[in-house]
């Protein structure tokens, strides 16, 4: 027998097996809504990712993807229903040149099996090529890749740049009874939440329940200064607050940011940020912050254990 | 009756809504409170009220999918009610004019949420009165 039909014979037992030549893996299933769709492929592209396919359609609603990506705002409550994996979240650009603008979510969904395909789409897109490409092709600004996060570093933190002391806490019956985080004492100190590993699981924060709020204690006059004075740490997605502040612990409470987005990723925390001026509510300096849920979401709806926003830490950035 | 009422520099395609609700004790350890549904089994729209005589406040929240409103357009409302609750004996308890600070959102029905209008502000208001 010759090599060659040697080779043949053994190709057909092959194929007549079924078993010994492995299938390739499906490709990759990626979703974005059409509005993004031109500019996401131009980051694929750069990205150089393995198999994929794109799907065009409300990201929002999943549909079987392994790996969704759409604005932070519009993925808030996949992400908090468990359709989409909180630490599986990561940023790929600014939606629009504004400032403040919204940021863009690529998030995997726990889909048993799919995990490693998901993971390694996800680092690709992750990575400075992606998201210049993506910036070039939306006129926005590219997002820099940040630290990785370091809890130690960020406990080393001067403590008294954060909250000292919780003044008040309401949320309402239905969010005390169905929420898993009413401990206003998370919301003092560094920011140190984590997402413990999937939907629900989570340690640091206190999530406010709808309309909720807590007023806290910075321990000092804190002045107006160049630029923002408070940051938020906000834990899940990009879930908005209200935030107020006064010289007093009973108020009144001057508006300084009406259901502002506070998603913008930390170098140095697990949770998000959004930060807030003295100037905009005309005043000199504040000692009291109250921070307000920003998605009021019906209670009763819900379907979480972290309704309302998810609070971790209030920062003075300057004193 | 709750009625909202969109702040006039919305541009919203319509002003008032009204929706008939239920209206609930809901204390907590720390305040009296009162939550207001449009359905007592399954509620889109729901306000839960920290009540500190004569003041209530707390949120107002409609459901992700929004609530149908006249013309074919759905609303959404997501906002912090902030007023005096009076009382008169033949009425009861009501709240007239409140304030309402934060988001109303329109569409047409299958459209994205805001793409009519979207209103984060301060100005607009509500009522909470028996029919």
């Amino acid at each position: 027998m010759t090599r060659s039909r040697a080779a043949v014979l053994g190709l057909a037992a092959l194929l007549a097996s079924g078993s010994a030549v492995p299938d390739a893996p499906p490709p990759v299933r990626v979703r974005t809504s059409a509005s993004l769709a031109t500019c996401v492929r131009s980051a694929l592209a750069a990205a150089r990712p393995g198999s994929f396919v794109l799907e065009v359609g409300d990201a929002a609603a999943t549909d079987g993807a392994d790996v969704v990506i759409d604005e932070d705002v519009l993925l808030g409550r996949a992400l908090e229903g468990g359709q989409l994996r909180p630490d599986r979240v990561v940023n790929l650009g600014f939606v629009s040149a504004e400032r403040g603008a919204r940021e863009l979510l690529i998030v995997a969904a726990p889909i048993p099996g799919r995990e490693m395909a998901a993971r390694a789409l996800l680092d690709a897109l992750a990575s400075q090529p992606a998201r210049d490409a993506f910036a070039s092709c939306a006129g926005t600004r590219p997002l820099a890749i940040g630290r990785p996060f370091n809890a130690a570093s960020a406990a080393q933190t001067a403590a008294n740049l954060y909250a000292q002391t919780v003044v008040d806490f309401w949320t309402c019956g239905c969010a005390l009874e169905n929420n898993s985080y009413v401990d206003p004492q998370e919301a003092l100190g560094p920011p140190d939440a984590e997402n413990l590993g999937g939907k629900d699981l989570y340690r640091g924060m206190v999530s406010l329940g709808q309309g909720g709020y807590v007023i806290l204690d910075m321990g000092v006059d804190v002045a107006d200064g160049r630029g923002s004075e408070f940051r938020v740490y906000q834990t899940t997605s990009g879930e908005p607050v209200t935030v107020y502040a006064s010289a007093s612990p009973s108020g009144p409470f001057v508006l300084l940011g009406l259901q502002q987005y506070c998603g913008y990723p930390s170098d140095d925390a697990f949770s998000n940020h959004c930060d807030f001026d003295l100037a905009a509510g005309g005043l000199a300096s504040a000692r009291y912050v109250k921070v307000e849920d920003g998605e009021i979401y019906p209670c009763l709806a819900g379907t979480t254990r972290t309704e309302g926003a998810d609070i971790d830490a209030v920062q003075a950035l300057h004193r | 009756m709750l009625t909202v009422t969109a702040a006039p520099e919305c541009n919203a395609p319509a002003t008032t809504f009204t929706f008939p609700v239920h209206a609930l004790a809901a204390n907590t350890p720390r305040s009296p409170g009162f939550r207001v549904v449009d359905d007592l089994d399954s509620p889109s729209l729901e306000m839960e009220l920290q009540y500190t005589a004569p003041q209530a406040r707390g949120g107002l929240g409609v459901a992700a999918e929004g609530m149908a409103i006249d013309g074919g357009l759905r609303l959404w409302i997501a906002a912090i009610a902030d007023g005096t609750v009076t009382t008169e004996a033949a009425r009861g308890g009501e709240i007239v004019r409140g304030s309402l600070a934060g988001t109303l959102a329109f569409a047409r029905a299958g459209e994205r949420k805001g793409s009519l209008a979207n209103c984060i502000m301060t100005g607009h208001s509500f009522a909470l009165r028996r029919p």
